[in-house]
């Protein structure tokens, strides 16, 4: 039988690896680039939808920090904890 | 320019989502329901435009400190009480709000009093040595409160300094509040400032402002006090015999222990009951010598100024815990002295309850009011409004 000199082939190892999700260098959990990616063709194949979604981006940042200044305790006094005397 | 079109857009929606917000805030600000009045919310007693929308003919200021938020879901509370009633009494305080305080928003919300009475609930535990604590006026302060008070007119030059002077000393404990108050006076009071300072004074009262409607119509919703149909339009007196004698049945039922407290009450300071014994016997001038003498000469001072008639309810100290701290009686008729002679000097009424420290379920612990103590002083304050 002719040993097979294909790079591509896998070695027992390595298929095992594989197949339990172990790989010699950890995957990183988020993929920014692939992410990025994806916008850019959401971009090209939707400019309005992105445009939308920029604003709406904006916009809840906005209104995260308006609802922030009107309903937190801004004061700066001491803490004063009113107990039974 | 992508981004910058998506800011600008956001921003235009951003703009009219809070005028929005503001209008519709501002048009729900007069609840036309007595439910906001008889509410013991902290935020609703520094709260100016929440207090002077919600003022009308039939409503007086009953100011006061913790025992508004104890015995609520009692049949006892003026909330109760006066749920089927046209009488509004618009409770205003909670823990550590004392004369200083009341004397302030007094004078802020003053021109929105229809009817020219106000209350003053006495707690002797404002007397203490020190009087009120600067930590404790610090938390409790109300810039925009403290705004109204200094653009009111009709306060004296006197009066007005002896409020910001006792200010600006207790703000030392919240030096940034102080600071820009001081700079605001300056501003207001003297026209000093450059352009820029008056201009930044400005829109902060202007952000105060708003802020103050958002947080309470946030909380009120929350609390679920919503727009009503104004007072009862039959004025049904309280029964107030019926409530005495329901209090008392209560009592006798639950109130069983040697200082006639509420059982969940007395049950939390049972283990500590043997440390307090003779804890206080030393207090021979005990509540006679306090700075809190002067702050309620200016409340009264204040009442005279803006034409207001006040009443005092002098609320006693519980009679049966104190013998047991060995608080000097001597000392609490000294108090209770001292109280009669300043409202003598400025011919007030008080409400005199000092002959109720031994009456059993008038508090509900050392020192709030319980069953029989809401319902006398309930009735009280009905009368004082009651009458031309």
């Amino acid at each position: 039988m002719k040993a097979s000199t294909d790079s591509t082939v896998k070695t027992k190892t390595e298929q095992q690896n594989s197949a339990s999700g172990k790989s010699a260098a950890a995957k990183p959990v988020l993929n920014w680039k692939g992410w990025l990616e994806t916008m850019n063709d959401l971009e090209q194949k939707h400019p309005r939808l992105a445009f939308w979604g920029r604003t709406a981006g904006f916009y809840l940042l906005m209104m995260v920090l308006f609802l922030y200044f009107m309903l937190a305790n801004l004061s700066t006094a001491p803490k004063f904890v009113y107990t039974q005397f | 320019m992508k981004n910058i079109k998506a800011f600008l857009t956001a921003l235009l929606l951003f703009i009219v989502t809070v005028t929005g917000c503001h209008f519709l805030i501002s048009g729900r600000e007069n609840l036309n329901n007595p439910q906001f009045s008889t509410w013991s919310e902290d935020d609703k007693s520094r709260n100016r435009s929440g207090l002077m929308a919600n003022l009308n003919e039939c409503s007086i200021p009953v100011f006061g400190s913790s025992e508004f938020q104890h015995g609520t879901d009692t049949p006892y509370h003026p909330a109760q009480v006066f749920a089927d009633t046209s009488f509004n009494p618009m409770l205003i305080g909670a823990g550590y709000y004392q004369s200083l305080s009341h004397a302030i928003t007094l004078a802020a919300i003053e021109p929105a009093l229809q009817e020219r009475k106000a209350v003053l609930f006495l707690s002797p535990q404002w007397f203490r040595k020190t009087g009120v604590v600067d930590q404790a006026f610090s938390s409790r302060f109300s810039e925009t409160l403290y705004d109204g008070m200094l653009e009111n007119e009709k306060l004296s030059s006197e009066t007005r300094d002896y409020i910001r002077e006792r200010a600006h000393q207790l703000l030392s404990a919240d030096t940034k509040t102080r600071d820009r108050i001081l700079q605001h006076e300056e501003i207001l009071l003297e026209d000093q400032g450059s352009f820029a300072e008056k201009f930044f004074d400005s829109a902060w009262y202007a952000f105060l402002e708003e802020k103050d409607r958002f947080s309470l119509t946030v909380k009120e919703l929350q609390s679920g006090i919503r727009t009503g149909e104004g007072v009862a339009q039959e004025n049904t007196e309280p029964d107030w015999e019926a409530l005495l004698d329901q209090a008392q049945a209560e009592g006798d039922r639950e109130n069983q222990n040697q200082f006639y407290m509420d059982p969940d009450k007395y049950q939390k300071l049972e283990p500590y009951l043997p440390q307090k014994k003779g804890m206080n016997s030393d207090a021979v001038t005990g509540y006679q010598n306090s700075p809190e003498y002067d702050d309620l000469r200016c409340f009264l001072q204040v009442c005279r100024e803006l034409e207001i008639e006040p009443m005092l309810v002098l609320i006693p100290v519980n009679g049966y815990y104190y013998d047991y701290t060995g608080f000097p009686k001597e000392a609490r008729q000294g108090y209770y002295e001292k109280i009669r002679k300043a409202a003598e000097e400025y011919h007030v009424r008080v409400e005199d309850f000092a002959d109720q420290e031994y009456t059993k379920y008038f508090f509900e612990d050392r020192v709030h009011l319980g069953k029989k103590g809401w319902v006398m002083v309930n009735e009280s304050i009905y009368r004082f409004y009651c009458e031309d």
